[in-house]
């Protein structure tokens, strides 16, 4: 019972969770962000994720601009599909 | 007579920017999809495309950029296709208890990410492909739209018709799920 009011309060992690996620997509409303602001002023566990994740989103977002690994495709692949798709544009 | 003319450049002009850019259009589209044959059908689109709406290209822009802007089109159209199908059904939550608290042994760990360039590390980056391949596929289209559009989440939900509360709790779902894989594999090994 005490931790059903708890959550109401200061959330659960779980729901904490998720606020992290919108927080990084969109704007939270003034109540989310007091309540976000509470529950990881008590829960070491939801402060490192949230950290963590924002990290991850970095990454993803450079790694989804900026490929950091090379992609190679092999020179017959290439000369394959330019063959086929020039069968398709004469057609 | 002028319009076969002009046929044949529009094909000759073609057949360049065929011989040209498959190779950067198909290196970019099997980096987006992680899936060749795929990658190679809306490459090939792509250039149909070209054909077809070649009036419309603007000579101030380089073609390469013309063909990536199409060629990133089927991309999202793809990724939207498949994040439609996006449920968060999960039949045993193993990340938290039934009060909503971090299980144990799935609470997160330290990471040491101060002081190191893993932004560079394509060792790591690795990994976080690896780790984002084994997510469903419709909620990794889900994460990937985000970052393939210049769009607020708002505008992604309407385009998927799918409420936002679903939309975070999805992208919450698989961000918790690609986190615990790269603690598990790169920073407490």
């Amino acid at each position: 019972m005490i931790k059903k009011i708890t959550h109401i309060i200061v959330l659960s992690c779980r729901k904490a969770t998720q606020l992290i996620e919108k927080k990084l997509h969109t704007e939270l409303s003034a109540r989310e962000r007091v309540q976000l602001k509470l529950h990881k002023g008590i829960c070491d566990a939801c402060t490192l994720y949230e950290k963590q994740v924002v990290f991850i989103e970095k990454i993803l977002k450079k790694d989804s601009t900026t490929p950091t690994t090379e992609q190679t495709i092999p020179d017959k692949d290439v000369q394959d599909l330019q063959a086929k798709i020039i069968r398709s544009i004469e057609k | 007579m002028e319009s076969r003319e002009n046929n044949t450049t529009i094909s000759l002009t073609i057949k360049q920017w065929v011989a040209n850019y498959t190779e950067p259009l198909l290196s970019w589209a099997t980096y987006k999809l992680s899936d060749k044959e795929l990658a190679a059908d809306l490459v090939q689109d792509t250039f149909l495309i070209a054909v077809q709406s070649f009036d419309k290209f603007k000579g101030d822009s380089e073609p390469k950029t013309w063909l990536i802007s199409i060629l990133n089109n089927k991309i999202i159209d793809h990724y939207r296709k498949q994040a439609r199908s996006a449920t968060i059904f999960v039949k045993e939550d193993i990340f938290f208890n039934e009060h909503g608290e971090w299980r144990e042994e799935s609470r997160p760990q330290h990471w040491d990410i101060d002081n190191t360039h893993l932004l560079d590390d394509t060792e790591f980056i690795k990994i976080l492909r690896k780790c984002m391949s084994k997510l469903p596929a419709a909620w990794s289209s889900a994460m990937q739209l985000k970052y393939l559009q210049e769009k607020d989440g708002k505008e992604i939900c309407q385009d998927l018709g799918i409420t936002q509360s679903n939309f975070w709790q999805i992208l919450c779902r698989a961000k918790l799920q690609v986190r615990a894989c790269i603690e598990k594999n790169w920073f407490i090994k």
